[in-house]
């Protein structure tokens, strides 16, 4: 891609970040990106164009993290598969937030997304299922109890951010953030696995001064 | 309050629920209550003084839930709560919807709402400590594990309406509702509370289909 071209999408992700997708003007854009609106034109007629543009970068980098055949066979990985997501929520933040605007605004993108929810849900489950049958996890004692448990890891992956905002708190707490998922999975452990989970993960887990848990 | 008023409420509060908060212009809400924009100035200013009323409903609703400390103990209390959150959810999506757009546009309004959001979740999390010394639910596995837990079931109660989900009929909605909160304390019942749990809250979720519809 040309450098103005890149330069233009970093701009609108930067500011589409700040006040929300739907609340930016090609203006904005075009000051962030240090040129004219007439240049910014000639390179995407519309701001349709730019986020489309974003949108198409934003599935290189999502595409790789929701292959099937990604195998974690550690704990570590799916620690690992966390700390992705949180980079992904950071860089695409206005992706997560305000989800109904985009929604309403641009209904392929969010079939789009309909579907990663999809793979990513399901992805969850089958971790969480392999490493129940390796004994890391336990058995299921209630019907629909993983995929209850992976829904629920989706839904906090998927609002962080915004959870984040709507509680006016300081953004970028990763460790926060894996410690709400990893709490999540915390009962369902075996004794082995608590002891992979204590040697590995833990040590990583600080609670300390964490204004989410306050 | 008088009729007129109350009807530019009831038709606002829809129309809100339906497009979200920033996106109803004046001319819509008069539309739906057959009067002119004129008229409806009468009542009312500008749509931020319909928000305002507005707010004050919701939160003669929304008071009450987080303001039972005394009574709110043990798992059918729980899950009345869970009721009644479930209420406030369909009654006043638009509220727990665009969360950014309306801190966006009601700064002063939502300063509030961070107050409310810390009240409930320390509300669940005292629920949980409240029901170890009944000896209904564990001992944390790790310190403030149930804090992070309440602030979980924050996140799932907040966020509900927003999920891009297929959704059902209602009866079925609240079911999945509360067995996906209802999940996140289930592991950490002890025997009797699991025997309370069984008796007086499964048989209520279990007169609905098991098969969990949270398919997107």
């Amino acid at each position: 891609m040309k450098a103005t071209k890149q330069k233009i999408t970093k701009a609108a992700i930067v500011r589409f970040n700040q006040s929300g997708l739907i609340n930016v003007r090609l203006q904005q854009i075009a000051d962030e990106a240090g040129i004219s609106v007439g240049n910014l034109a000639y390179h995407f007629p519309n701001k349709r164009a730019i986020v489309r543009q974003i949108d198409a970068e934003l599935e290189q980098i999502i595409e790789p993290i929701l292959v099937d055949e990604r195998t974690f066979s550690h704990l570590i990985d799916f620690d690992n598969q966390l700390s992705s997501y949180y980079a992904l929520l950071n860089q695409y933040a206005f992706y997560f937030l305000d989800l109904l605007e985009i929604e309403r605004a641009y209904p392929i993108i969010h079939i789009k997304r309909k579907k990663y929810i999809q793979r990513m849900i399901h992805q969850i489950v089958n971790w969480i299922k392999q490493h129940a049958d390796r004994g890391t996890f336990q058995p299921e004692i209630q019907v629909n109890q993983y995929d209850i448990l992976a829904h629920t890891i989706w839904m906090i992956i998927t609002f962080w951010m915004t959870q984040q905002k709507v509680r006016g708190l300081k953004l970028g707490n990763e460790g926060a953030f894996k410690e709400a998922v990893w709490n999540q999975l915390l009962p369902i452990f075996t004794a082995t696995g608590f002891m992979e989970y204590e040697a590995i993960i833990l040590p990583q887990l600080k609670l300390v001064n964490m204004p989410e848990f306050q | 309050m008088n009729k007129t008023k109350r009807k530019i409420l009831d038709a606002t509060l829809h129309l809100f629920n339906l497009n979200g908060l920033t996106n109803v212009r004046l001319q819509q809400i008069a539309d739906r209550v057959g009067i002119s924009v004129g008229n409806l100035a009468y009542h009312f200013y500008a749509k931020k003084a319909i928000v305002q009323q507005i707010d004050d409903e919701l939160e003669e609703l929304l008071i009450p839930i987080i303001s039972e400390n005394s009574s709110f103990l043990s798992l059918i209390d729980f899950d009345n709560q869970l009721a009644r959150y479930y209420h406030l959810l369909r009654s006043y999506s638009f509220y727990f919807l665009d969360l950014l757009e309306l801190k966006r546009a009601y700064p002063k309004l939502y300063k509030k709402r961070e107050i409310y959001i810390q009240k409930i979740i320390l509300q669940i999390e005292n629920w949980f400590i409240l029901n170890i010394e009944r000896g209904l639910v564990k001992k944390p596995i790790r310190p403030q594990h149930y804090k992070v837990i309440a602030h979980t079931i924050w996140m799932i109660i907040t966020f509900w309406m927003t999920q891009p989900l297929d959704k059902g009929i209602p009866e079925e909605q609240e079911r999945i509702f509360k067995e996906v909160v209802w999940s996140q304390v289930l592991p950490y019942l002890t025997d009797v509370g699991r025997l309370e749990f069984d008796l007086m809250i499964e048989r209520l979720l279990d007169s609905y289909n098991p098969e969990l519809e949270t398919k997107v």
